[in-house]
């Protein structure tokens, strides 16, 4: 592989990273967090993918497991971004500040919501992953037989990574379906990836298993998102009401419903199609809209929590952005083609 | 289990056993190709290529589910609108009469039920069921269609041609079945 795509978005993510960091701190990591969490949401949902497979067998996995195990092998990388933002939580989530100061029902949260409390789980969700992600075979050719006990511990750590790096934000807001949500989230997104990049060589009966499947997770998570809006706003009560009131203003409201569009709407209406689902061009579009609709949402769960944009995100954000995702994709790239390598030579 | 796909039927006709799925395949290929336009075959289990050897149209199912579950959405979200802004206003919890987040649940499961029942229906309605008795049931050889047995039934109100045919298929069990 050519390292220039490797070190290149490096470096230039390193120097944006720097240059937004002098510029505001705060701005920088909460764009920082943001796009992490985008790109990170991909390894994590082909967690799941390869345990479902690992569960019930079938083509559609068999096919695509070099690209899953391509997926969650940059794992180690999102585990280490992560590192930037558990530095900086003192600048990020509110909860850190003297107990005196904020609201009683957040006072009340201390004993989980506290700084020691806090950096030892995310220490503890990152080992689960890299476990998760050994024991299934990424680094290694075997895999071993973790799926059914292994998917209910990626749903459970997926949820607390939720109460703690999402919802945190915003410490007054709590929902309990907040981690389904995410989880059926981040599958679609891993799963409209793999739309995205392998369709062409998986064969016509392997894409269209996985594009019902994916069909069906994208269905998952309407429900739950749709679920959560419903419950909310039928109580009215303040303390999570306000988690939507935020997102109510511009440009959140807006972005809200554009990434519903394009995430859910759009790839939806093309997978109800028995005949679009038997045509690459057409999920590769719904796959793209999806993957646009995605980016949006995380930013859309992150960074309303902070109020006003500040300055330097308007320009730290895309060009993170950009650097991150050509870095990622260049090294799925390299891990794919190892890894379909080493699967046509033991079969 | 056995799968039972029907082309035109409702004559009394000839049936005949085969032993392996593609010998079924090829004998509905070579029956149609001397004129039997009147087949029905059954196996223990989907057969790749069957359906197209028997000349099945895919019916449109999807489109007519889709169009029943789009309508009844549409009938049950006006009937809670009406309900509770024309017909019976009751203010609940300070919101606007016309609260659509409230309508959504019931919308979406009644879309989904009248849609699911609508491709139900016409799935049976195609299959021609129910049906509580068929005369292949009378034939002695048929229990073997859900084990290892593959048959072919040709309707027609020539009998003996059929026979002909099948015997010249290299079919067992040979029979006359009644309507």
């Amino acid at each position: 592989m050519n390292p220039f795509r490797l070190w290149l978005p490096l470096a230039i993510t390193l120097m944006a990273g720097a240059a937004g960091a002098w510029q505001s701190p705060e701005g920088a990591l909460q764009s920082w967090l943001a796009v992490v969490l985008t790109w990170g949401a991909l390894p994590l949902g082909a967690l799941a993918i390869l345990m479902t497979h690992g569960l019930t067998g079938g083509r559609w996995g068999t096919v695509t497991r070099p690209l899953w195990l391509a997926l969650a092998g940059t794992l180690p990388v999102f585990v280490v971004a992560m590192v930037v933002p558990v530095l900086g939580i003192g600048l990020l989530f509110p909860w850190t500040a003297p107990a005196s100061s904020l609201p009683e029902l957040v006072q009340n949260k201390l004993l989980y919501l506290n700084e020691p409390f806090f950096v030892l789980r995310s220490l503890f969700y990152g080992c689960v992953w890299l476990a998760l992600a050994w024991g299934l075979g990424v680094w290694r050719g075997r895999a071993r037989r973790i799926h059914a006990p292994g998917l209910i511990l990626w749903l459970l750590i997926l949820t607390f990574f939720g109460f703690d790096w999402f919802m945190s934000l915003e410490p007054l807001f709590y929902s309990d379906i907040y981690g389904l949500m995410l989880a059926t989230g981040f599958g679609s997104a891993a799963l409209a990836f793999g739309m995205l990049v392998q369709p062409g060589s998986a064969g016509e009966s392997p894409r269209r298993d996985l594009a019902n499947l994916w069909l069906a997770v994208l269905l998952g998570w309407m429900f739950m998102a749709i679920s959560q809006y419903i419950v909310i706003w039928s109580a009215n009560l303040p303390d999570e009401i306000g988690w939507y009131l935020a997102r109510n203003e511009s440009p959140w409201f807006e972005m809200g419903w554009l990434s519903f569009g394009l995430f859910f709407l759009v790839p939806f209406l093309i997978l109800l199609s028995g005949t679009a689902k038997g045509r690459g061009t057409w999920l590769k579009t719904a796959a793209v809209t999806c993957l646009v609709g995605h980016l949006l949402q995380v930013h859309w769960l992150i960074l309303p929590a902070f109020g006003e944009w500040q300055p330097v995100q308007l320009w730290l954000t895309p060009v993170l952005l950009v650097a991150t995702g050509a870095g990622f994709l260049a090294m799925v790239r390299a891990g794919f083609q190892t890894r379909t390598e080493r699967a046509e030579v033991m079969p | 289990m056995s799968v039972l796909v029907m082309s035109k039927a409702e004559v009394g006709g000839v049936m005949g056993r085969f032993t392996t799925d593609t010998e079924l395949v090829a004998a509905v290929r070579a029956a149609s190709a001397q004129g039997h336009d009147r087949l029905e075959a059954f196996a223990p289990f989907p057969v790749p290529g069957l359906a197209e050897a028997l000349g099945f149209q895919p019916r449109p199912i999807p489109v007519y589910a889709l169009g029943a579950g789009v309508l009844a959405a549409a009938g049950v979200l006006f009937l809670q609108w009406f309900s509770s802004v024309i017909d019976y206003p009751v203010v609940v919890g300070g919101k606007p009469l016309a609260s659509w987040p409230a309508f959504l649940p019931v919308t979406f499961e009644v879309g989904i039920l009248v849609a699911a029942l609508t491709a139900v229906v016409m799935m049976l309605a195609g299959n021609r069921l129910p049906r509580p008795h068929h005369p292949v049931f009378d034939y002695p050889a048929f229990g073997r269609a859900s084990d290892d047995g593959f048959f072919l039934m040709i309707h027609t109100p020539d009998p003996d041609s059929a026979r002909r045919c099948l015997q010249g298929l290299g079919a067992e069990d040979i029979e006359e079945v009644g309507t």
